[in-house]
């Protein structure tokens, strides 16, 4: 029996003492540095028993403070492998000296490491030695610098105003032009010319702004290039300009469908730095609000699935069902698709008068819709026709490329981190995940479907149960303290202002969170300096995962079923780009 | 053209008859799917004649308060401001003169107090951060406009109304915000 325990000491073995450092990390995560000659060895050696990379990512480590004796290092590449069978995670670092350092890529052993050492290059200017195409992937080509970088501005005021003039303009189309060759592709083969198409960056089969460069031989996709980066906002980088707690408005709109459940995997990470126990009604109301944004999530993709296929009705009747919701969003909350309504410690609010009844009608209302739903679009044989036997990857491609979440499961792998790793108090609830078996379209939609049953059972779970209690943590670190005794007394008051002006003093450390959102498993993982401000914020998004493979399901089929395989991986391009 | 056949898992892709082929049978189900909807209640409502209610929480307009006999609550702490995740509140602050403490509770008070709602998330971090109760988000969104400067709300367009020179105008602006007050005693 293999555990992280004898995994470490084998490393050890190998690689010799020096070579191996192990951090203790908040999160429990086995933390272990090694050195950059070996990283492909260790990645091989790891593969056996951690076949998920689960994240890549760079931080950049020269202004860090409270280092706490880890290993020098101007820069860090952090990887984070997942173990089903152990279900763990262990998170490898490797630490690079030098302005713009290099280090050996581990593409060759882990495909899906492709776009995340892309991403660390883009961000860090990390050269991957070997990378098949190392590019920049969510910048424009024209960008100069590397945007996560200390010394790079995080505000535009920072950097003067911005100049379009007419020889900017042509570099920048210039630089916007696909140019086959650059990807090792070729504009004919043996028998065929091969024409190129342009999907998107403005194109309703896309969901957003997405550009898919595809090499056609007739009508059957040859090769698929998406680009990326349209959406990025720069969220990582506003993590560490905003305070622990003015940050989690930004979270909201990073999967914009999913609502408080980003908030919830930020501030996980977060509680979990801080050592903040939360209340079990807190827990119990955020499960709530969560599974209503899942229900909430999955009807959109539902909606805009049928009708990529054809469909028009069903999006609006699903929207119409995704209002009803809403109104509960907002009776709770106060916002609609952007709550911003957990807090450090809690949820902002406790539940207000009479949720009980509006939550009871909708559990009430929802089955029956969801049977007219399953009639109206699954037993439908032109959906059948469009969706099934299409995109299909076995359960080892799926893990090969880093899939999570209803992808995963439509392949037959009963994998859901609400079951298997139980955050925010999911181990009290009684649901099951439902799964599929042939990993095409139609499975991936029957997964999702199902679980919108699943999620309303949670929800009515919750009504029933609701524990009575504090609805935040009572907690020196929870933001903002509960206002009742601020307007009376002193300390408070100054308390108040202090968390206010500055934040929350978060203590130095790192943590990651896991949680299943509604997409697949997203993270956040936070590095502290005991500052008022995240060292570094990193955001895993399963969108990120999904789209990058894409073009490995998408090959061999039509232009049409891309539209299927693209609708069918349900993915929202602000949680690709960030 | 490369085949999926190593990775192909059976599936159940029976050719369909002829019959089905028409997808007649289809097309008058959507039909019926279609005409059955024209008879439902209507899910929307005619903007702007129309508009919808908003729940008590629902964050929407900010709003500066009085207290009842009419002095501005705020003191330009700038609580709202620093808590502001983007940046959308400026102010300055002034002295209270002797004479005006009929106009401002406290001996400090906001001379000018903006917020850009071109900026503004209506995320209620200043709400929460005001120690006086003197900012809070309301039940209305702001407007269109087709200027910039239509976007940014001065003192004048946020202040609640007098209690004493306009008590209509003020009740009715009340009227909500005893509501909400209602709602978060009771809780
Ligand atoms: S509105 Fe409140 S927080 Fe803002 S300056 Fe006035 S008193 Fe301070
Ligand atoms: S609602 Fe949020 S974004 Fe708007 S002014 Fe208040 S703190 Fe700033």
């Amino acid at each position: 029996m293999h555990d992280s325990k004898s995994i470490l000491l084998h490393l050890r073995t190998t690689f010799g003492e020096d070579g191996v450092y192990e951090q203790k990390t908040i999160d429990q995560i086995p933390t272990v540095w090694v050195s950059k000659n070996n990283i492909i060895a260790v990645a091989t050696y790891l593969k056996t028993f951690y076949p998920l990379l689960y994240d890549l990512c760079g931080v950049d480590e020269r202004d860090r403070s409270r280092k706490n004796g880890l290993p020098s290092a101007d820069f860090t590449v952090v990887y984070h492998f997942f173990s089903f069978d152990l279900n763990d995670f262990i998170r490898i670092k490797v630490g690079l000296h030098g302005e713009y350092p290099s280090i050996p890529s581990i593409t060759s052993v882990y495909v899906n490491a492709n776009w995340y050492e892309r991403e660390a290059y883009d961000m860090f200017g990390i050269t991957f030695e070997g990378h098949p195409h190392l590019t920049r992937i969510l910048m424009p080509l024209t960008w100069k610098g590397h945007p996560l970088r200390k010394e790079h501005p995080a505000r535009a005021t920072e950097m003067g105003p911005y100049q379009l003039y007419d020889e900017k303009a042509d570099i920048e189309m210039e630089a916007l032009r696909f140019k086959p060759e650059e990807w090792g592709l070729k504009e004919h083969s043996d028998d065929a010319d091969f024409m190129f198409l342009n999907i998107g960056p403005q194109h309703p089969g896309t969901h957003g702004v997405l550009r898919i460069i595809l090499q056609l031989d007739g009508e059957d996709i040859v090769e698929a290039v998406p680009e990326i980066g349209f959406h990025h906002r720069g969220a990582e980088k506003m993590g560490e300009r905003q305070s622990w707690h003015t940050y989690i408005p930004y979270t909201d709109r990073i999967d914009y469908l999913g609502g408080v459940m980003n908030n919830l995997a930020y501030l996980l990470a977060v509680e979990k730095l801080a050592g903040i126990e939360i209340p079990d009604r807190a827990k119990t109301i955020r499960v709530m609000l969560c599974e209503l944004f899942r229900i909430n999530s999955h009807l959109v993709w539902f909606g805009t699935f049928a009708q990529d296929l054809g469909q028009l009705s069903p999006v609006f009747y699903m929207f119409t069902d995704r209002e009803k919701i809403f109104d509960i969003i907002e009776a709770v909350c106060g916002g609609r698709m952007h709550p911003n309504w957990f807090r450090i410690g809690g949820v902002a609010q406790d539940l207000p008068n009479g949720w009980d009844k509006l939550v009871r009608d909708f559990v009430n209302y929802f089955p029956k819709q969801l049977r007219e739903y399953d009639k109206m679009v699954m037993r439908n044989s032109l959906f059948k026709a469009r969706t099934r036997g299409i995109g299909i990857y076995t359960r080892e491609e799926a893990i090969e490329w880093g899939v999570t979440g209803a992808g995963l499961r439509a392949c037959g792998y009963e994998w859901d981190f609400r079951k298997k790793r139980p955050y925010s108090g999911y181990e009290n609830f009684d649901f099951e995940i439902p799964i599929a078996h042939n990993g095409d379209c139609y499975d991936r939609a029957v997964v999702r479907v199902e679980e919108m049953r699943q999620s309303l059972r949670i929800v009515e779970q919750c009504l029933n149960n609701m524990p009575e209690g504090l609805y935040k943590a009572d907690h020196p670190l929870t933001t903002p303290p509960i206002k009742k005794y601020t307007m009376q007394d002193i300390e408070t008051l100054i308390t108040h202002f202090l968390n206010v002006s500055w934040g929350p003093v978060i203590p130095p450390g790192e943590a990651m969170s896991c949680i299943e959102a509604t997409k697949g498993a997203n993270s956040y993982y936070l590095v502290s300096d005991g500052n008022t401000a995240s060292y570094r914020t990193r955001i895993r998004t399963p969108s990120f995962a999904h789209l990058q493979m894409v073009p490995y399901i998408g090959k061999g089929y039509t232009v049409a079923d891309l539209l299927s395989i693209l609708g069918s991986v349900d993915y929202v391009l602000a949680d690709i780009d960030r | 053209m490369q085949h999926l056949t190593n990775r192909a898992k059976p599936v159940d892709r029976k050719p369909m008859t002829a019959l089905e082929k028409l997808y007649l049978w289809n097309i008058a189900k959507g039909m019926w799917i279609t005409l059955k909807h024209i008879f439902k209640r209507k899910a929307t409502i005619n903007f702007p004649e129309q508009r919808r209610e908003f729940s008590p929480v629902f964050r929407g307009l900010q709003v500066l308060n009085r207290d009842a006999e009419g002095r501005e609550n705020c003191t330009a702490c700038g609580l709202c401001a620093v808590a502001c995740p983007a940046e959308a509140i400026t102010m300055e602050a002034a002295e209270r003169q002797p004479g005006e403490e009929h106009l401002y509770r406290e001996e400090k008070y906001a001379a000018k107090y903006e917020i850009n709602m071109l900026r503004c998330i209506f995320c209620g971090l200043c709400e929460e951060a005001c120690p006086k109760d003197a900012v809070y988000l309301s039940e209305t969104f702001a407007p269109s406009n087709y200027q910039r400067k239509g976007f940014i709300y001065g003192k004048e367009d946020l202040l609640i109304p007098h209690p004493k020179l306009e008590p209509e105008a003020y009740q009715q602006a009340l009227g909500t915000r005893a509501k909400r007050q209602e709602k978060a005693s009771s809780n």
